[in-house]
């Protein structure tokens, strides 16, 4: 399947990374809130942890987005690595949870 | 047309059966989402629908997982900024917040699945209480926050 720009007049593709990177800013905007609370609170070791798993989703969702770049020569990847990155992208917002449950109780 | 079906074709149900990897991830990381839930493997299931569909599905899982992101951000906010004179008070505000965009995230997950193996195997989309329950959710946060801001006042 390949996403050339006159056979996708909805811009589909185009519609799909913007969304990819609206949910990167969305959770790299709660790890840098986490980070900060970390910091304030001298927790350091989990500053650093909240700072990788924003680093981590960030990487996630760049990958995705460059595959779904409209006119790329390669074909689209299968649904398995469609469910692999929506699979990755629940379980970073479940750990974001995590990480902030322990902030606010701390 | 390079000699590959462009969006608004049908296609053929054998291209997306896993048989080439061009994502290029390693079998075993692949694995982890599909082990993760008791359910086949998706490309197993029925024929590969139309890309565009395919598309609207994940960007109502994206625009569901940024509302749960949402969600978390502003419990992390309440327990941050809000200032109430009874300790913990706030916990009770902050917590409920940030467990409902961790249930919103994983239950979102599920939804896109379930939406996914619908449209490959041609039936209906499935029923969804997400937004009942997001709604619900907010309301009885929003409530908690009211009497908890006149308990407050009350008290000092």
């Amino acid at each position: 399947v390949s996403l050339d720009e006159d056979a996708d007049p909805g811009l589909a593709g185009d519609r799909t990374q913007l969304a990819w990177s609206r949910s990167a800013l969305n959770l790299s905007a709660n790890g840098l809130l986490i980070a900060r609370a970390a910091l304030e609170a001298n927790l350091v070791a989990f500053a650093i942890s909240a700072t990788a798993v924003t680093a981590a989703a960030a990487l996630l969702i760049w990958h995705r987005a460059e595959l779904l770049t409209p006119g790329r020569r390669r074909p689209l990847p299968g649904p398995h690595h469609q469910q692999l990155a929506l699979f990755s992208l629940a379980a970073l917002t479940v750990v974001t949870a995590a990480g902030a449950c322990a902030i606010a109780v701390w | 047309m390079r000699g590959e079906q462009r969006l608004g074709t049908p296609l053929q149900a054998g291209r997306q059966r896993g048989s080439t990897r061009p994502g290029g991830h390693p079998r075993r990381l692949s694995s982890l989402a599909t082990r993760a839930l008791p359910s086949p493997r998706l490309e197993r299931e029925g024929e590969a629908p139309d890309p565009r569909f395919t598309f609207a599905n994940e960007r109502t899982f994206l625009a569901w997982n940024r509302t749960a992101l949402a969600l978390i951000a502003a419990g992390l906010a309440a327990a941050q900024f809000l200032h109430f004179h009874l300790h913990g008070l706030r916990l009770l505000i902050a917590l409920p917040l940030i467990v409902l965009g961790a249930a919103l995230s994983i239950a979102s997950y599920r939804q896109w699945l379930a939406a996914e193996r619908s449209m490959r195997l041609g039936q209906p989309p499935p029923y969804s209480a997400m937004p009942q329950v997001l709604a619900l959710g907010i309301a009885i946060v929003a409530g908690c926050g009211a009497v908890l801001a006149v308990i407050d006042r009350i008290v000092q």
